[in-house]
């Protein structure tokens, strides 16, 4: 199966602030990510922030020009491809965004919001197939077609999360990043929005790229989960499978479990991540990592693993140990 | 320690807050859990008796903290209880750091008010102090301006803000809401360290049942204005008899869940200006029957310290072990 | 925006008080004299009586006679039809033009942006007055000069604004949607941006207009107006600054029209302010 979105050694380095003269510092944002998404897979992003997980999001995406590496999709390559030639594609790979207050231009009805995909992309409706338009989207998302008139300032955050997805949806997509969606939301919204996220995929036959720091969400929802540090991927690893790197074993140990009976109150992580202005040459954890040797302050580990679970770890256990 | 009775609160005609009562003791850890518009931030805010900042007043029932009534307190006396034997530790540790001001300076100020020491015991103690918050070379620290902290460090600074007057009770509104996991256990680990070893009340405010299950002692859980459920932490999460609390906790993803398994709950939040009657649960209750709508549930005491305001309390039980 | 705007002036959100709404008033009604001069003037602007030269206010002359013996009252009424076009065609000149630089400088940045904008700041170095003297003395006097001169002096303030309100909106997340669809800079900035951003300058250009009156007085009253005899409030006063002792009323009315418009456009201005709630619309929760 030829997977939906390839990624190969995907970089972006950020300009620092501009002065009228001299250099500038460069901030390193996303540095040599490879991954691969398969159709129907869900592929979940987590990270501290600043890990660069929206970076990474917004590269694919195209909204910003990746420095280094290349993105294909669907076996094109789309890497530096221009707004023109990129205009019939972007009909078949959207996104959603985490705050849903700032997602939808104020001004804009909510049956505006929805059909501008329509209008960018020069698509005549005419004013009864642009209002089934409007009710098929908000029926997808189970909104109440009478919001249609509203502004965004009337929904919910919710409500406003669901018209997010709606208009991604607009074009037909084969896939869709999702910017922390539920992250401003509270969990009993969180729930219902994460529930239509799997009936959609379900539905539509879509594919997801899932970004978040909630590691108990992403693994609810994805099948498999890639873990960011400093702009890299520390670890692939699928849903469930005990972690290798000691990055990913912090982060699900600082996580809170929703059971007094297991609490964890020791948290070995000291410090805190170190700017993208200034990346250390070794492995970009070993200033807080618990088992660092000198190796791993000269040498960046690589990326190894097989199609399922990849780590890069001098010390990790190798992964041909996992049955 | 603090002990809140039958509390009411208006703006104008409308009343945010209605019937909550619960308390803190000295050396518990209380998690105030609840949804955005819950008025968990209200009830702390009422506590503080920050209300007339936002025009609001207590229009019914009363706060009491080591006995002494707050609800009639003027406003001096309150000045000196506030930041001295109630701190509060607040969301956005940016909002509430001076930016203009160096950060030692700022804790220095507590100790300096309420305890009436001069600059240099002052700097000395804060120094301590934001070494006890595990502060990396805090000397140094103490001269840096906020922006030039992490996110972490300012939290910790806020804290260390807030026990720089030697408070009793501290009431923590969303302390890790905009950190980072790992930070999060860290600031939470610490304040949980802080209460067993300065023997404080903390009344942790927060939306994150995950939080509320690693670090408090007891729970209410508030929806729309009222407390619901409120009982020790093992009870809430191991016998949930309110169906908003055991809603509540179906909606956190668990590991090893199955697709199609989190509930979340229909609807949304009433908005205060326009309250259900009865229960006001009952239009996005699962259980709701026609009595809900029309009778104002009354807490009732279904084990030792552990209470539900619920019509249903005593049905519900039945299918708990 | 016109419908929001009576809507908030009359009864829904923040109220602005009566305040704005008799300034309003008053200001219409400013408007309309000057629109309706040559109709309702009692005598024609020029024409000069000399036996009635320097007479107080009458019954026939409401608001006396100047040192040529023309009806103070219809030169007022004519003047306001050249103070009140010249200040209202400069600062829409000035507000149009300034809108078109700050958003394409706001929504390119780079080069372009720090090199255009270095030069539109440029202006900010001088007085508005020495400027507009400046552009004045270059062009030559006359009406035309004076809109050029005016639209120049305040150029500055309407690009840095819309700048800044461009690229804060860049950032917002809807940009980025529409983006994601395949929205070119045409569309992100005449669909997206710039009407988002239009309110608060439009304030602005209404206090600013109160400014140009004042200014076009100014010019007029230094001789760099417009060219005698078409009257105007500035000129009037300058040559009722002779007589200043003998008929203080020519320099009087001309000195009040000034003050009563720019008093009434401030109000209103700061009216429509707080009814549009410039600062507090954008972030609704």
């Amino acid at each position: 199966m030829t997977p939906i979105l390839s990624v190969e050694n995907l970089g972006h380095t950020f300009p620092g602030p501009a002065g009228w003269f001299g250099a500038r510092k460069r901030f390193r944002a996303v540095g040599e990510v490879d991954f691969e998404l398969h159709p129907g897979e869900i592929l979940g992003v987590v990270g501290e922030s600043g890990c660069g997980k929206s970076t990474l999001a917004r590269l694919i995406m195209r909204l910003y020009e990746p420095t280094d590496g290349t993105i294909r999709f669907e076996g094109t390559d789309i890497t530096h491809l221009s707004r023109r030639a990129l205009q019939p594609l972007r009909r078949r790979f959207q996104m959603v965004f985490q705050d849903p207050y700032s997602s939808i231009d104020p001004r804009q009805t909510i049956a505006e919001a929805l059909t501008e995909p329509f209008e960018v992309q020069g698509v005549g409706l005419s004013a009864a197939a642009r209002r089934a338009e409007i009710e098929r989207l908000l029926a997808l998302v189970a909104l109440d077609p009478a919001m249609a008139g509203s502004h965004p300032h009337h929904l919910s955050g919710g409500q406003k999360q669901r018209v997010g997805i709606a208009r991604a949806l607009a074009l037909g997509p084969r896939l869709i990043a999702f910017d922390e969606p539920t992250a401003s939301l509270d969990v009993s919204v969180q729930a219902q929005v994460v529930e239509l996220l799997l009936r959609l995929r379900r539905e539509l036959d879509l594919t997801y790229l899932f970004i978040s720091h909630d590691l108990a969400l992403v693994d609810y929802l994805c099948d498999r989960v890639m873990v960011m540090y400093l702009g890299r991927v520390v670890e692939i690893l699928p849903r469930g499978a005990p972690p290798r790197h000691p990055y990913t074993q912090a982060l699900l140990a600082a996580a809170f479990a929703p059971d007094p009976k297991v609490r964890r109150h020791i948290v070995r992580i000291t410090g805190e991540i170190p700017s993208g202005y200034d990346v250390p040459t070794g492995c970009a954890f070993a200033a807080r990592c618990p088992l660092v040797e000198d190796t791993c302050r000269a040498i960046r580990p690589a990326l190894v693993g097989d199609g399922h679970h990849a780590v890069a770890c001098h010390l990790a256990p190798p992964i041909a140990s996992e049955s | 320690m603090l002990t809140v009775d039958d509390l009411e609160i208006g703006f104008s005609t409308l009343h945010p807050l209605a019937g909550v009562d619960f308390s803190v003791a000295r050396g518990e850890i209380l998690g105030l859990v609840g949804e955005s518009g819950s008025g968990k931030s209200m009830t702390a805010m009422s506590v503080m008796g920050l209300l007339p900042l936002i025009g609001g007043r207590v229009t019914r029932g009363s706060i009491r903290f080591e006995g002494e009534e707050l609800t009639t307190l003027d406003e001096a006396r309150y000045r000196r209880l506030r930041g001295g034997r109630i701190a509060l530790i607040t969301q956005n540790p940016m909002t509430s750091l001076d930016p203009m001001v160096r950060v030692g300076p700022q804790i220095d100020q507590g100790a300096r008010l309420h305890l009436g020491l001069d600059a240099r015991a002052a700097r000395i103690r804060t120094v301590e102090l934001m070494a006890r918050m595990r502060i990396p070379d805090a000397a140094r620290v103490y001269d840096l301006h906020p922006h030039q902290l992490s996110g972490g460090l300012r939290q910790r600074i806020v804290i260390a803000m807030a026990l720089a007057g030697d408070p009793e009770l501290l009431i923590a509104d969303e302390p890790t809401t905009a950190l980072d996991v790992i930070v999060q256990a860290q600031i939470v680990q610490l304040l949980v360290e802080l209460v067993r070893e300065r023997d404080l009340a903390l009344m942790l405010i927060t939306h994150d049942m995950g939080l509320v299950a690693q670090a408090c002692d007891r729970v209410a859980v508030m929806y729309s204005g009222r407390i619901v459920e409120s009982g020790p932490v093992a009870a809430i999460f191991e016998d949930p008899r309110h169906p908003y609390t055991r809603a509540l906790i179906g909606c956190i993803p668990r590991p090893g869940m199955a697709e199609g398994t989190l509930a979340g709950i229909p609807g949304t939040v009433p908005s205060i200006a326009d309250l259900p009657s009865g229960c006001r649960f009952h239009p996005r209750c699962p259980m709701a029957v026609a009595a809900c709508r029309d009778r104002v549930p009354q807490t009732v005491a279904v084990a030792a310290d552990h209470g539900v305001a619920c019509l249903l309390a005593g049905a519900a039980s039945g299918d708990a072990p | 925006m016109i419908a929001r705007l009576v809507d908030r002036l009359m009864w829904r959100g923040p109220r602005p008080g009566i305040a704005p709404i008799v300034a309003g008033a008053a200001l219409l009604c400013l408007v309309a004299a000057a629109f309706l001069s040559p109709w309702i003037a009692p005598w024609p602007y020029d024409q000069q009586m000399l036996a009635e030269a320097d007479r107080a206010p009458s019954l026939a002359h409401w608001f006396g006679t100047d040192e040529f013996g023309r009806d103070v009252l219809s030169r007022v009424l004519f003047g306001a039809r050249t103070s009140l076009s010249v200040a209202l065609v400069s600062i829409s000149v000035s507000c149009s033009l300034g809108m078109a630089i700050g958003a394409i400088c706001g929504y390119v940045g780079g080069p372009v942006d720090r090199w255009v904008m270095a030069a539109i700041d440029m202006t900010w170095c001088f007085p508005e007055i020495l400027l507009a003297l400046l552009l004045v003395a270059i062009l030559g006097p006359g009406s035309t000069s004076t809109v050029l001169a005016i639209a120049i002096a305040y150029l500055a303030q309407f690009t840095r604004l819309t700048r800044s309100q461009i690229r804060a909106l860049k950032r917002e997340t809807f940009v980025e949607a529409s983006l994601c669809f395949g929205a070119g800079p045409a569309h992100i900035l005449l669909r997206r941006l710039l009407p988002n951003a239009v309110a608060p300058v439009v304030v602005v250009a209404m206090l600013t207009t109160g400014d140009a009156i004042l200014l076009e007085a100014t010019l007029g009253f230094f001789g760099m107006g417009a060219q005698p005899p078409t009257p105007s409030w500035g000129g009037m006063m300058s040559s009722g600054s002779e007589l200043l002792f003998e008929a203080p009323w020519v320099i009087l009315w001309p000195g009040a029209a000034i003050a009563a418009s720019v008093i009434a456009i401030n109000l209103f201005g700061d009216g429509v302010l707080v009814a549009l709630d410039v600062k507090k619309r954008r972030r609704t929760h």
